[in-house]
């Protein structure tokens, strides 16, 4: 034990407190603040990446939980720099808006170490009150403040169930640490509590991770929030709940459970890919598509074994930096038009040709052709899929992968055939761009030469 | 003779009733009072089985409190959140909120 090794999350509160106090209201020095925060956490968590233990066996500190924590801070600090750079977000007071951001990274970074159900219940909640904030932060227009009811009434209601069903595992358990979750047998008269309180859990969680049928939100909250808090929403609330999933599923609990989550992947990859065929809004278009991606996560859940969970991780790598990716192009646009149509996108290649040829890149890395990092992301988790003999499930996964090309090359199609409706070039500022070209630059080399990441990925997994 | 059974009933009865508040209520306050009986049921569920069979145990009463804790803060930003919503749409009616369609 060693409570140094949560300073990384100290320092993150004590920066979101002075944030509140200070009651900064100049961008400039909140958002540069908060980004020198993210760093130095970043820099804090690579300085104890080689530790192996936990915190009063509470929150762990290992491989696994460093990445998910670089991942998180990375995904952070991207979208921090949209949010930045957004024109939706101008008159915001941004001490309070970044300070809760920092709040939301601490409960985002506990929730990938936690090792005890009730770090979980604290983290998830951390995470989702400062979502409802963020979502509404935009408190005099409508759309922000219905987007913000809409995921503040699903959010408390998944949280109750999530924490009605912990109560039942305590019952059967004795006990909330997930060790104990994963040392149980499955056998004798607790099962029946034990099983129950896990599908409230399941549903719980599911409504975090926006899947089918858990998702009938996403698609509201995620077209009103302001753009920069979609990208936010879109991620990385997603894949902390999924680094809290390959840390509670253990290998042969999952097998249990293997059948109930091929069939909510199944749900997500169709139902999340058929409605993205007629969006006319790219913010909407993309809110599906998030939840068909995580259809596609779930393939590797399914897999379970350190093969499905690896590909979990390299997914959640990959999903991050080309969602983050899609959405600073859609920022990019929607800052001149002042929409988010997908007529805005018309000939985009003529008025700004790096812009259009980024966002191709990102398209077809959501699509997963190779060479980018989504190509890589999907091999990995159909192969985990293939080799624990889920051969239907892979071929729906394919299938539905062909479908969501027509959707996502819509877009590229307008940007490149169609005339443009105004011949303004579009401006990039320094956040817009540093988010542009990093993930870029991840997603394309890492597509190219994955083994780094696999072997990073390889190393860490439990 | 009051037993464990009696509480597990109780904290049912409170989960279903506020489950069903959740889904048939129109109203955003009154969803967000059915909430608060879930987090309750919760609560029940947590300090019984403690009580009756983990007894000595601090585990459950823990729980309760950080869920009690958890619940508070909820509460206080759904509360925020749905004067704000009264001020730009003047109703609290869920069902007249729908800007947001696909």
């Amino acid at each position: 034990m060693n409570l140094l090794w949560i300073t990384p999350e100290i320092f993150l509160s004590a920066a979101a407190l002075l944030l509140f106090a200070g009651n900064i209201r100049r961008r400039r020095i909140a958002v540069g603040f908060t980004m020198m925060a993210l760093v130095m956490a970043g820099i804090l968590v690579l300085k104890f990446i080689y530790e192996n233990g936990s915190v009063l066996e509470t929150a762990a500190v290992d491989g696994m939980s460093a990445f998910f924590k670089l991942l998180l801070l990375a995904g952070m600090s991207l979208s921090l720099g949209l949010a930045n750079d957004s024109a939706e977000m101008k008159e915001i007071s941004w001490g309070t808006f970044c300070g809760v951001w920092l709040l939301s990274t601490v409960g985002l970074m506990m929730l990938a170490a936690s090792l005890d159900l009730i770090l979980v219940v604290v983290s998830l909640e951390l995470i989702g009150i400062s979502s409802f904030i963020l979502t509404g932060f935009l408190k005099r227009e409508k759309r922000s403040m219905e987007a913000a009811i809409k995921i503040f009434l699903v959010g408390a209601l998944s949280s109750a169930l999530f924490i009605y069903g912990i109560s039942l595992v305590y019952g059967a358990l004795g006990s909330t640490s997930l060790a104990a979750l994963a040392g149980f047998s499955f056998q004798g008269p607790d099962r029946l509590c034990l099983v129950g309180g896990l599908l409230f859990v399941i549903a719980g969680l599911g409504f975090k991770l926006a899947v089918v049928p858990f998702h009938m939100w996403v698609p509201d909250t995620f077209e009103g929030a302001p753009t920069p808090v979609t990208a936010y929403l879109s991620v990385a609330p997603k894949i902390a709940a999924l680094a809290l999933l390959v840390r509670a599923l253990p290998f042969h609990g999952a097998a249990g459970l293997s059948p109930l989550l091929a069939v909510l992947a199944v749900a997500s990859m169709t139902l999340g890919n058929l409605a993205a065929l007629r969006q006319t809004s790219v913010k909407r278009l993309l809110a599906y598509s998030s939840i068909a991606q995580m259809g596609y996560i779930l393939l590797g859940f399914v897999a379970a074994g350190t093969l499905g969970l690896s590909s979990v991780l390299v997914y959640s790598a990959a999903y991050l930096f080309m969602n983050l990716g899609a959405f600073a192009c859609l920022i990019a646009v929607s800052n001149e038009s002042g929409s988010d149509r997908l007529e805005s996108f018309d000939g985009l290649a003529r008025r700004s040709f790096p812009l259009a040829l980024l966002a191709t890149v990102f398209l077809l890395s959501l699509t997963g052709i190779p060479p980018m990092l989504g190509f890589v992301a999907k091999f990995s988790v159909f192969a985990a899929a293939i080799s624990e003999r889920w051969f239907l499930l892979s071929v729906i996964g394919v299938l539905n992968s062909v479908v969501s090309l027509y959707y996502y090359f819509r877009i590229v199609h307008s940007m490149f055939f169609s005339e443009p409706s105004s011949s303004v070039p579009i401006r990039w500022s320094w956040g817009l761009s540093g988010c542009l070209v990093v993930s870029a630059l991840i997603t394309v080399l890492a597509g190219l030469w994955p083994a780094g990441l696999l072997a990073w990925v390889q190393q860490v997994v439990p | 003779m009051v037993t464990l059974y009696h509480y597990l009933v109780l904290s049912a009865l409170l989960f279903g009733i506020g489950l069903y508040g959740v889904l048939t209520r129109r109203n955003a306050l009154l969803i967000l009072i059915s909430i608060e009986l879930l987090f309750n049921a919760a609560n029940v569920n947590f300090v019984a089985l403690n009580r009756y069979l983990y007894p000595g145990q601090p585990l459950g009463q823990a729980a309760v409190l950080f869920v009690i804790a958890v619940a508070a803060a909820e509460a206080v930003v759904g509360l925020a959140l749905v004067l704000a919503l009264y001020r730009t749409f003047r109703t609290l009616q869920i069902e007249k909120i729908d800007l947001l369609k696909g």
